[in-house]
Parts: structure tokens; C-alpha cells; sequence
């Protein structure tokens, strides 16, 4: 028999056997899935592109770590602050950045995300609201003008051109987005425009358009998306809901007067609507933890982005409405709880439950 | 019942199977161990009452305990010899008192299964009789939860019982007792079917076994042909098939509601290894004594399948299985979803215990816990519909009274092995719930005081 | 000027309606509360710990206003005599009674805590289950108790939980949060406890604790009120009939049984190595030890062949009456006359009593010598004081020196002869001569 001590042995509760997927495995593959984006953001608006999403990586896990330290030891937070969390956090900023961001933008957002929008609550798990989200809606609020510059896609002759950010050189290259230009300009001036540019729903689909560094390329959001999917990580629920929601309330309007409101496919491939609905709203900190409250929380956010941007004043609603429902989120879980198992069974000569 | 096997609908995981370690079509039988400590409180219930003093004989079989209650088992010891001393066992959190025996030198050792018994002449015999002779052979359920048979046999007064579903699905890891035992004694497991449809008056039977056990399925079907009123079911493999609340969602398509039994929606589930046990307390008035143990894991070094009497200490099974081959991360009594750690192996062994684990450190992970992400994996894994991580946070904060779900949990494990943060998820709501337990406990007895002071006055 | 007045007439005027609605609702939804809920309430403790069984110290106010009888444990009697003389009931007497942890066992818990990987809470500690090697009853260590304590009178100290008897007001909590019950409350009044819950067998319990009850049952043997109660492997004591005499304190073989009130009632690790000597003194209660000094003392003089106390106690008095007497009539002339007469009286007495027991010493003449004109310069002495006032003031200090050098004389007083203040004196005596 072999000479080993059987008070080596540990003590703790059932189970004994745990599942290996743990929660660095999920937020990397969730960076997997973003990478489509990122490559196709890189494509369309150059070096600069990946600065940003860079930077805000960057920046996000160092601002991580730097908080965790304020009350974790060293080994620990340097081993939480790599879990994929933060990069995650990181990737979904750069994506709802203008290319044209400076790097004090990209820096004082990084630090509002974690800061403001997660470590402020407690750290992971914590959070009420997407950091991600709050950080974009804060830079929205304080410099409103360097968050709406956007840069027009492959413009500037040379992919590896840093254009320089001063203002002048950036008339030429800079526009406003789709919906952005629907709002101010009106309807006919926008399809005006697409005409005359060149511009289809099919390029709004593969990203074609300016906009933000993720709002573009619906259709690698899609394949990424494709990617969760298939590991489990999202389920259907939030996502399709929200899309659907969107679609049949602009659909409506757009039944109504075709000449002011624009159709509702448009309105899917633009703003950040895909990059919101799949990546933003599915977080699992968020938003519901049932199936029931995740599609109460899809519409919700479907309703009141549709809400914006077909009444409101700004073009795009993505962000506020999952704000909003992130703050819901709580309330939801409270009265969406799934049904026990047997709850429904009716017992012989019992009266209905 | 789909092509693929029954099965339940919600929630559920699929843990890896690691059954090939211990090989179910063989077993071996224990040489008599040094002694026996038999403990009195190994089932649901009151504990047993000694009925012999130290320095008593027993005979091989003799009854050595009785029943402490209505609720509660007769205890007999398998191997003749004297009684040593009734000093307390410590089986997890319950001190149980017990009988401590030492084998005679001449004591023969427990007999295995027969190989092609005959069958049940049940015509001369009646339901009750039946119940009683469970109830002296002291049989209580053998897939763990050691309820005494013959209570589960007498639901209240005006339940009828009208299917009878016997659990071979065995869909804990590592284990494969059951299967060894439906695959090389099936006669005895469908005798005993036999006899408890006749005991509750009961027409038709399923017997559930996993698609992964298609020798077991294969001999029992072959076996079962001619039966009336029993069909062999094919479940799916998915943990927990085996919990009986799945089981009979499977069978027959009824969801026990919460907090209720089986018997509320007409069925009564029982162990293949019960039924076995059923079957030898009629045909050779043999009371429950000895059992099929798997020993596995990989600090083990000859897993296998033993036939074991009771209270043979885990030190005894360890050394028959060839000893501890490197080291030992943990040591489980059960399967590894739901058994119980231990680490005293002098710990003995009981009607309950169907497996003992020795799980090397490669196939344990001992990780720290991570802050709940709110994933919701658990609530879309828990086969009960629970929230596992509202439950988990109202006991962090000591809310026991608003976890109230927790009562309804079946400790299956589902939601701590899928949980990303390596949540404690089952611990917590175990505290939850033995938290519940004592302040009603508490509150009974504060009432039962002031109703005994009120009556005084 | 017309555009100040419109906002101001505007903004007033909505005041003054928002103020009128807030009036309105105030009166409409007024909830009437007894005044003499919240005047209860001021006098209650305000800590909301629950001792009283209801949710808070505002539930308990409205119960005891609502005719209920309770008691709040952290209050003083003053406080709770002030609630009754304002509801108009009476003060029952109850008996104050505070918590005791019933282990003490240093290896209670020490192993346990390397082992087990789960919730840091003794609850959840105990459902996993037992150490090999470690106490199944006893004390955890994780700190349940101390959490679920309001009152900061629970502390872990070596692994186990103990109480502090200043800051514990008997609410009952950690008796709630302990999951092997091992705190019980006793009556202030009661000195003696024995801190143990095994029921394991001796073999057992001395395998896994240094401390815990092995029974032996010597406690029961001694007590000679029939006040410990041997069940199950585990001694108790029954409060109604204990009384205090601490017989069983002392006999206990592994100094279990224990006495609240004295400070170190925590038998450490060196104490218990430094053997029953010190763990006596430090368990003893004054009482036990006077006792056990007397009696020790009894059994000497036996030995010694020597004579039976009454006698000795006699001598002794008849001794000091003497030396006394001579003390007084140093100090006082008058008495002085009247000493021989007195002298002669407790000699006689003391010479009825029969001579003391054991041999007198081998008298040296070199040392008789020396002491009899010792003895001779000290009367001489005290006779010039009689004749002289001067010298009478300081006489007091020549006699202490004298005294001092008979006493060195005196081969069983050795300490005297270092003494600085003595030699000091007897210098100034041989001055003054």
C-alpha cells in the first residue's frame, strides 16, 4: 500500500465534481466573437481604429487593476483583472467610439467604465448598469462634438494613414451617420444623399457607412453573435426580442407615413442597433437571469429605443434604452421568477393551485 | 417517449461519466472484516434501538436493533460473532449511536446473490403480509436516501397508488453498482418488482435505466418478457435522471408538486437494489445485510465493485481494493454530484452507502470562488425551477425566512458544477434550509411551551 | 416689475397649494399611535437585537402597549421598573442569567479549519461534516456566534468561542446561531460549569481533546449535594442543587470543571504543563484554599506529634495577650507598673497549657550569653525612659533595634538579619547606649 496520508483529504460540500467552464472562458469568447467586428472596424477606418480599440483595452484592464488593488491583494487582482472581463469592457468601448477618438477620450472613458460603471458598485457581478455603455453615454453628454465626428469609411488614401484630428482636415472625411443625418435632415434629404453616394442597405449591412467603430458591419456582429450562440453563452431571448421589437414599432410608423419615417430595416443595420441587441444587452451582469424576464427586458429596450429614435431628439437609442432597462433589470428578476418544478400539477381532489 | 430515451424537460447537465473505472460485469465479495460497526441511525427517521448488551452472541442475521419508531428500521448484523462495545459513530454531522461487533473466526462471510433464483409464489401471500415481512427484514431505500421501505409502502389513508417505477437509471458519476447488480441478478431485481406492485396494489411498473447501460437494458428486457405490467424504460442519459421527481416525469409524465411526495400523484419510486432486497426477504427470509459498494476513483488502486456487509469500516474496502495509489484529493461516500466528503476512514459503511470515491487531484478541481456574473446558468440548469443564485444571496445576508425555495431544492448539484464563478451554491442553500428546519423546530417547540403554560394556568 | 410678480404670484401660489395638499394628506392618512409606544420606546435600549422575541425595539414597545408581558434582557432594572410604573404593571423578578460556551477544548477546531473548503460559518462548517481527529461536538471556531452577537460579548480565543461576561445581556443570539447548541445560559449566581458536550466515550474524547470530559465521574463521587448528573458519557451539573462548595473544581483529573468569576477560567497550553499546583491557586476561589491550607496545616502538627489545634489556638492567644501587654506597657508608663502583675498572669496560664510541643533547641551558651545582655541593655533602657522624658521619645527605635538583634539571635529568623531598617535601628540603639 502506498504511504500516503488520507488526512490530506479535503472537506467541503457536495458537488464534487465541477463543470470546467469558468468565467475566463467566457469573456475571451466573447472577445472571439468581437473580433469579426474589430477587424472589419480596422478595415474600414484605418489605423486610427486600432488605436482605439487598443487603447480602450488597455486602459480598461489597467484601470481595473488599479481599483481591484484598492482593496484585493496583488496576486488576486492581477489574476481578476485578466479574466477577460475588463477586456471585454475595453472592446465594447472602442466599438461605440468614433474612429476620430482622441486618446484623452478613449482614456477618460475607459475610466468612467470601470470607475462609475463597475467598481464604484462592487466589482464584477455587481454592476447595475453595462459599463461599457455608461462610459459611451458619459463622453456622449461631456464632449458631444468629439463623440459625433465620425469618420467616413476608407477614406483617406492610405489604410495606414494617421490623419491628423485637427479639424479642417477632417471636414473633408467626416459626416454624419445615416440615422443621424434622418433626424436633422430630414428623410429625403438622407436618401438623397444615399443615392448620390453610393451608399445601400447593402453596405449598411457589411459596414460600409460611418458610424462608429462597431455600428457598421452588421453582418460580422452577426457572425460573431453566431459564435455565442453556438458555446451558449447568449440565448436568444434578449436579442431577438429586441430587434423584433424595433422593427415592428418602426415598421409601423413607417407604414403610416413612408415619406418622414424611415423604413425599418434601415433602421436595424444602423446605429449600433446589432452591436447593442447582441453584445451590449446580453450582458449577463445586466440583465434578467430567466428566460421570462429576458424577453421583458428585450422589448422594454426595443420599445424605448424605437421610442428615441422615432420621437426623441437623438438619433439613436440604443445606449439610453439599455440604460434604462439595466435599471429595471432587479425588478424584472423579482416578478419573472421561473415556475417550480410540479407548481402546475393539479392533485386529485384538490381544488387548482 | 422520444426515440432517444425519456427523460425530464427542465433544467439538468451532463456531467463525464468516468463509469469505465469499475468494470460492473463482475464483483467481488469482502472477506470478513475485523469488526463491524453497525450504526443505529443510518436511515430517515428515529434511530434503532439496541436490542442486545456487550458480550452478547449474535447469530448471522440476528436482529440487532429495532425500530425506534413508526418511522424507522430494525437493524440486523451480517456476520455471526459477539458484541464489542455501543460506543457513537460520527457518519457526516450525525452522531449516531452504535453496535460495534466482532466477527467470529468461523463466521462465514455474506452470501453473495443467487445465479438464477427462482421465482416469487406470491398467490399465498398478502399486500400486508408482504409490507410486514419489508418491515422485519428492516429494508430501507438503497439508492441513498435510506427511507424505510414499509413506510413508503403505506401512504396515508386515502391515496391510491397506481404505478410502481423502479430506479436503475444510477446517473451519478463513477457509480455502477446498480448496473452490476441488474446486469448479473436481474431475476431478483423483477421478483422483487413482483412482489411490491402486489404490496400496494399497484398494476403497472416502469424500471428506468440510462441509455448508457445498454447491457444492463438488454438483460433486464430479456428477463422482464413475460411479466405483466412491467415495462423496461429507456431514459436519456442526463444528470439527475435518477432523482425520482425526474424519474417519474420521464416514466409517466406527472410533476410532483413542491413539497409534496410521490405518493401525492400515485406513484412510489424504489432503488433496483431495494427491490432485490424485496425479493430476498420473501424468498429466504433474508433481512437487509449486505450490499453492492463501488469503490472507484483514481487514487484507488483496484476500483471495482464489492459485495459488502454493512458497517465494514471504509479503511477495510479501501485495503481490500489494493490500497491508495498516490496521492488523495478527496474521499467521498456516494457519488461525486451528490455524496458526502469524508476524512476518516474509519468511518463505517451503511444500507445507504453505494459508492466510496478516491478522487486524485486530477480529477478534482478545488478552486476559489469568483463574484456571481449573473449568467443565469444555474436558474436554466435547476431540474426544480429554482433561482439558485437568489437563494445563495438571501443566505449570504442571513435572510433565511424570504429562502423559503430552498425547502424544495433536491441538493442535485446541478447549479454549483455548471456556475462559471465556482459559486457554492449547494452549500448555501443547504445552510438555508437547515437554517428553516431549526427556527420551525424552534418555533414548535416556543409554541408547545406556551400552550404547556396556558394549560397550567 | 409685472414680469417679477407673475413668476413670484405663480411660484407663491403653488406653494401655498402644495402646501394645503400636503396638509390635507397629513390629516387624511394621520395613523393614531399610542404617545406611550414612543415613550416606551425611548426608554428601551434601542439595539434591535431580538432578545425579547419580537422584531425590534419599536415591535416591542407596541406589544408591551398592547397588553403583552416580556422582558428585555439588556435593560436595566431601573429602565424596565420606569416602563412598568408607565403601563401600570408590575415588575416580575427574574433571575439575570448570562451565556456560557460549553467547550473549551484547545483541539476543538484547530484541524478542522486546513482542511474544509467551503463557507467560512460554522452552520455551514457542521453540515459538511467531521475531522478525523477533531472533537465531533465541540466548539467550531468559525465565528457564527460572534457575528450573530450585538453586544460584542462573544470572542474566538484559541480556536473556540468564549464569552465576556461584562458585555453579555443573555439575548439569546448566539444560543440561536451555535449549530451544535453548545451555548447555554446559567444564572449570574452560578460559579461552576463544566464546558463539555461530548458524548463520545473516554477512549475517544481523550484522543481528540486535551480537555473534555472523559467520565470518570470523580466530580459526582465527590459532590456531596448529589448535584452532578452523569448521562451518556457527559458529567452536568444540576443547578438547583449545586452549592458552590467547588469540591468538584478541584477533583476533576483534566481540570475541566470551571469557575466563572475568576478572570483566566481559559486553561491554556502552558498552564496546563506547569501541573495541578498552578492550576490550583488559579482555579481555587479563596474559600477552597483556606480550607485546603488549614487542613494541610492540621496535618503537619499531627505528624509532628504536636498537639491538637484547640490548644494551640489557645497558647497562640495567651502568646500575643502577652506580647501585647509588654507592647503597651513600653508605651505607657502607667500600664507599665501594673505589667508584672499582667506578665505573670498570661505565664501562669500559658503554663497550665503544658509546655509546647516538640523539644526546645539545644541552647548555645556563647548565644545565651550574647542575649541575655541583649535582653539586659534593652530593660535597662526601658527603665531610663521611665526617668526620662528625652530619652523616652526615642526609646521606641532603641527597643525595635534590641529587638531586632534578639531576633537575629533566633536561628529560624534569618531574614531578619538583612534587613537595612533593623540593622539601622539596632546601629542607633548601640549609639544611644
Amino acid at each position: 500500500m502506498a504511504d500516503v496520508k488520507v488526512e490530506s483529504a479535503v472537506l467541503r460540500s457536495s458537488p464534487h465534481a465541477l463543470g470546467s467552464e469558468q468565467v475566463p472562458h467566457v469573456m475571451w469568447t466573447v472577445v472571439l466573437s468581437l473580433a469579426p467586428a474589430m477587424l472589419a472596424a480596422c478595415w474600414f477606418f484605418g489605423l486610427r481604429a486600432l488605436l482605439v480599440i487598443v487603447g480602450a483595452t488597455i486602459g480598461c484592464v489597467v484601470f481595473e487593476y488599479v481599483l481591484l488593488r484598492l482593496r484585493i491583494d496583488a496576486r488576486k487582482a492581477m489574476s481578476m483583472s485578466l479574466d477577460g472581463s475588463a477586456v471585454v469592457t475595453g472592446v465594447l468601448l472602442a466599438l461605440n467610439l468614433p474612429a476620430t477618438s482622441p486618446w484623452w477620450l478613449v482614456l477618460i472613458g475607459a475610466l468612467v467604465a470601470m470607475l462609475l460603471g463597475k467598481h464604484l458598485f462592487g466589482g464584477l457581478g455587481q454592476n447595475i448598469f453595462n459599463p461599457a455603455l455608461v462610459a459611451r453615454v458619459f463622453l456622449l453628454l461631456a464632449f458631444p462634438a468629439e463623440m459625433t465626428t465620425w469618420l467616413y469609411p476608407r477614406s483617406g488614401a492610405q489604410f495606414m494613414d494617421l490623419p491628423s484630428l485637427a479639424a479642417d482636415n477632417l471636414d473633408a472625411v467626416t459626416g454624419a451617420t445615416p440615422l443621424g443625418m434622418i433626424k436633422s435632415d430630414g428623410l429625403q434629404a438622407f436618401l438623397d444623399w444615399m443615392a448620390q453616394s453610393g451608399t445601400s442597405l447593402w453596405s449598411m449591412l457589411i459596414g460600409n457607412t460611418g458610424g462608429s467603430l462597431g455600428e457598421t458591419s452588421a453582418l460580422l456582429l452577426l457572425i460573431g453573435a453566431g459564435l455565442l450562440f453556438w458555446r451558449g453563452y447568449i440565448s436568444w431571448h434578449v436579442p431577438v426580442t429586441y430587434v423584433v421589437t424595433v422593427f415592428v414599432l418602426t415598421g409601423i410608423m413607417w407604414l403610416v407615413n413612408p415619406n418622414y419615417y424611415a423604413n425599418p430595416i434601415l433602421h436595424v443595420l444602423s446605429a449600433g442597433l446589432i452591436l447593442g441587441a447582441f453584445f451590449m444587452a446580453t450582458d449577463m451582469v445586466t440583465s434578467p437571469v430567466s428566460a421570462k424576464g429576458m424577453i421583458i427586458f428585450g422589448i422594454g429596450c426595443g420599445l424605448i429605443t424605437a421610442l428615441i429614435r422615432l420621437f426623441g431628439s437623438f438619433p439613436e437609442g440604443v445606449s439610453f434604452a439599455i440604460l434604462i432597462m439595466n435599471g429595471l433589470t432587479p425588478l424584472i428578476d423579482r416578478y419573472t421568477k421561473p415556475r417550480k418544478f410540479g407548481a402546475e400539477t393539479v392533485l386529485r381532489g384538490e381544488a387548482s393551485a | 417517449m422520444s426515440g432517444r430515451g425519456a427523460t425530464f424537460r427542465r433544467g439538468g447537465t451532463h456531467p463525464p461519466e468516468h463509469k469505465e473505472l469499475c468494470d460492473p460485469s463482475t464483483y467481488s465479495v469482502l472477506p470478513n472484516p475485523e469488526q463491524l460497526v453497525i450504526a443505529l441511525s443510518q436511515h430517515l427517521g428515529a434511530p434503532a434501538k439496541a436490542v442486545v448488551k456487550n458480550r452478547d452472541e449474535v447469530k448471522a442475521g440476528q436482529l440487532i436493533a429495532e425500530a425506534g419508531g413508526f418511522v424507522s428500521a430494525n437493524i440486523h448484523t451480517p456476520l455471526k460473532g459477539v458484541v464489542r462495545s455501543q460506543d457513537k459513530v460520527h457518519i457526516g454531522p450525525v452522531n449516531s449511536p452504535s453496535v460495534v461487533i466482532k466477527p467470529a473466526d468461523d463466521a462465514e462471510p455474506v452470501v453473495g446473490y443467487e445465479h438464477n433464483p427462482p421465482p416469487l409464489d406470491l398467490a399465498g401471500l398478502e399486500a400486508k403480509q408482504i409490507i410486514d415481512k419489508i418491515k422485519d427484514a428492516g429494508l430501507v431505500g438503497m439508492g441513498g436516501a435510506a427511507f424505510p421501505t414499509h413506510v413508503k409502502l403505506s401512504p396515508p389513508p386515502g391515496v391510491t397508488l397506481d404505478v410502481l417505477i423502479i430506479n436503475g437509471a444510477e446517473c451519478e458519476p463513477y457509480l455502477t453498482a446498480d448496473d452490476c447488480l441488474m446486469r448479473n441478478h436481474p431475476v431478483q431485481v423483477l421478483e422483487g418488482t413482483r412482489a411490491l406492485m402486489k404490496s400496494a396494489g399497484i398494476e403497472r411498473a416502469y424500471i428506468g435505466i440510462e441509455d448508457n447501460k445498454p447491457q444492463s437494458f438488454a438483460v433486464m428486457s430479456a428477463a422482464a418478457e413475460g411479466l405483466p405490467g412491467i415495462e423496461i424504460l429507456r431514459c436519456r442519459t442526463r444528470y439527475p435522471q435518477g432523482s425520482e421527481k425526474q424519474l417519474i416525469e420521464a416514466a409517466v409524465g406527472r410533476r410532483v408538486p413542491p413539497g409534496k411526495l410521490p405518493f401525492s400523484v400515485g406513484v412510489v419510486v424504489q432503488n433496483v437494489a431495494t427491490a432485490a432486497a424485496v425479493y430476498e426477504a420473501l424468498q429466504y427470509d433474508r433481512p437487509l445485510m449486505r450490499r453492492l459498494v463501488t469503490v472507484s476513483g483514481h487514487a484507488v488502486a483496484r476500483p471495482q465493485n464489492v459485495l459488502v456487509p454493512m458497517g465494514t469500516s471504509v479503511k477495510t474496502l479501501l485495503d481490500f481494493c489494493g490500497g491508495l495509489k498516490g496521492d488523495v484529493a478527496e474521499v467521498v461516500m456516494g457519488g461525486p454530484m451528490m455524496g458526502r466528503a469524508t476524512s476518516d476512514i474509519t468511518e463505517p459503511t451503511t444500507k445507504a452507502t453505494s459508492g466510496i470515491l478516491f478522487l486524485a487531484p486530477d480529477e478534482v478541481r478545488l478552486p476559489e470562488e469568483d463574484p456571481c456574473i449573473r449568467c443565469g446558468r444555474c436558474v436554466a440548469g435547476c431540474p426544480m425551477g429554482l433561482v439558485p443564485t437568489e437563494l445563495m444571496g438571501l443566505a449570504m445576508r442571513g435572510r433565511f425566512e424570504e429562502a423559503t425555495d430552498a425547502l424544495d431544492c433536491i441538493e442535485c448539484g446541478t447549479c454549483a458544477y455548471i456556475c462559471p464563478s465556482n459559486r457554492r451554491l449547494v452549500h448555501w442553500i443547504r445552510l438555508a434550509k437547515w437554517e428553516l428546519n431549526r427556527m420551525r423546530r424552534r418555533a414548535q417547540a416556543k409554541q408547545k411551551q406556551q400552550e404547556a403554560e396556558a394549560a397550567k394556568s | 416689475m409685472i414680469e417679477v410678480l407673475i413668476p413670484a404670484g405663480v411660484m407663491g401660489g403653488l406653494g401655498l397649494l402644495l402646501s394645503l395638499a400636503l396638509l390635507l394628506a397629513a390629516k387624511k392618512f394621520y395613523v393614531y399611535e399610542d404617545p406611550r409606544i414612543g415613550q416606551v420606546e425611548e426608554l428601551l435600549p434601542g439595539a434591535n437585537c431580538g432578545g425579547c422575541g419580537k422584531a425590534g425595539c419599536k415591535a416591542f414597545a407596541e406589544a408591551l402597549v398592547a397588553g403583552e408581558d416580556g422582558t428585555c434582557p439588556v435593560c436595566s432594572q431601573d429602565a424596565m421598573a420606569e416602563i412598568a410604573r408607565l403601563l401600570g404593571k408590575q415588575l416580575a423578578d427574574a433571575e439575570p442569567v448570562v451565556a456560557h460556551v460549553m467547550c473549551e477544548g484547545l483541539q476543538s477546531s484547530a484541524s478542522f479549519n486546513g482542511l474544509y473548503q467551503g463557507i467560512n460559518d460554522c452552520r455551514a462548517a457542521h453540515l459538511v461534516g467531521q475531522v478525523d481527529r477533531v472533537c465531533s461536538y465541540g466548539c467550531i471556531g468559525m465565528g457564527t456566534c460572534v457575528e450573530a452577537c450585538a453586544f460584542d460579548a462573544i470572542e474566538i480565543y484559541n480556536h473556540v468561542a468564549r464569552i465576556i461576561p461584562e458585555n453579555c445581556v443573555a439575548c439569546g443570539k448566539c444560543v440561536e446561531a451555535c449549530p451544535r447548541e453548545l451555548i447555554v445560559m446559567i444564572p449570574k449566581g452560578r460559579q461552576v460549569f463544566i464546558p463539555c458536550k461530548s458524548l463520545d466515550s473516554g477512549k475517544v474524547v481523550s484522543k481528540v481533546c486535551e480537555i473534555g470530559c472523559i467520565g470518570c465521574q470523580k466530580c459526582v463521587k465527590v459532590c456531596p449535594s448529589d448535584a452532578i448528573w452523569f448521562n451518556d458519557n457527559l458529567a452536568e451539573i444540576n443547578y438547583e442543587k449545586c452549592t458552590q462548595c467547588y469540591e468538584c473544581v478541584v477533583a476533576c483529573p483534566r481540570h475541566l470543571i470551571k469557575v466563572r468569576d475568576l478572570a483566566e477560567f481559559m486553561v491554556t497550553e502552558e498552564d496546563l504543563k506547569q501541573g495541578f499546583d498552578t492550576i490550583a491557586e488559579a482555579l481555587w476561589t479563596e474559600r477552597a484554599r483556606e480550607k485546603a491550607e488549614a487542613e494541610k496545616q492540621r496535618q503537619a502538627e499531627l505528624a509532628a506529634g504536636g498537639e491538637d489545634p484547640e490548644t494551640a489556638a489557645k497558647r497562640a492567644k495567651f502568646q500575643q495577650g502577652l506580647d501585647d501587654a509588654r507592647a503597651k506597657a513600653a508605651a505607657d508608663p502607667e500600664y507599665a507598673k501594673k505589667l508584672p502583675k499582667i506578665e505573670a498572669g498570661f505565664l501562669k496560664k500559658l503554663e497550665e497549657l503544658g509546655p509546647p510541643p516538640g523539644a526546645a533547641p539545644a541552647v548555645d551558651p556563647e548565644l545565651e550569653a550574647k542575649r541575655q545582655k541583649i535582653q539586659q541593655a534593652l530593660d535597662d533602657a526601658r527603665a531610663k525612659a521611665e526617668n526620662d522624658p528625652e530619652y523616652a521619645k526615642r526609646l521606641p527605635k532603641i527597643e525595635a533595634g534590641f529587638k531586632a538583634k534578639l531576633a537575629a539571635l533566633d536561628p529560624a529568623s534569618k531574614a531578619a538579619e538583612h534587613d537595612p531598617a533593623e540593622i539601622a535601628g539596632s546601629q542607633t540603639g548601640e549609639e544611644a547606649q
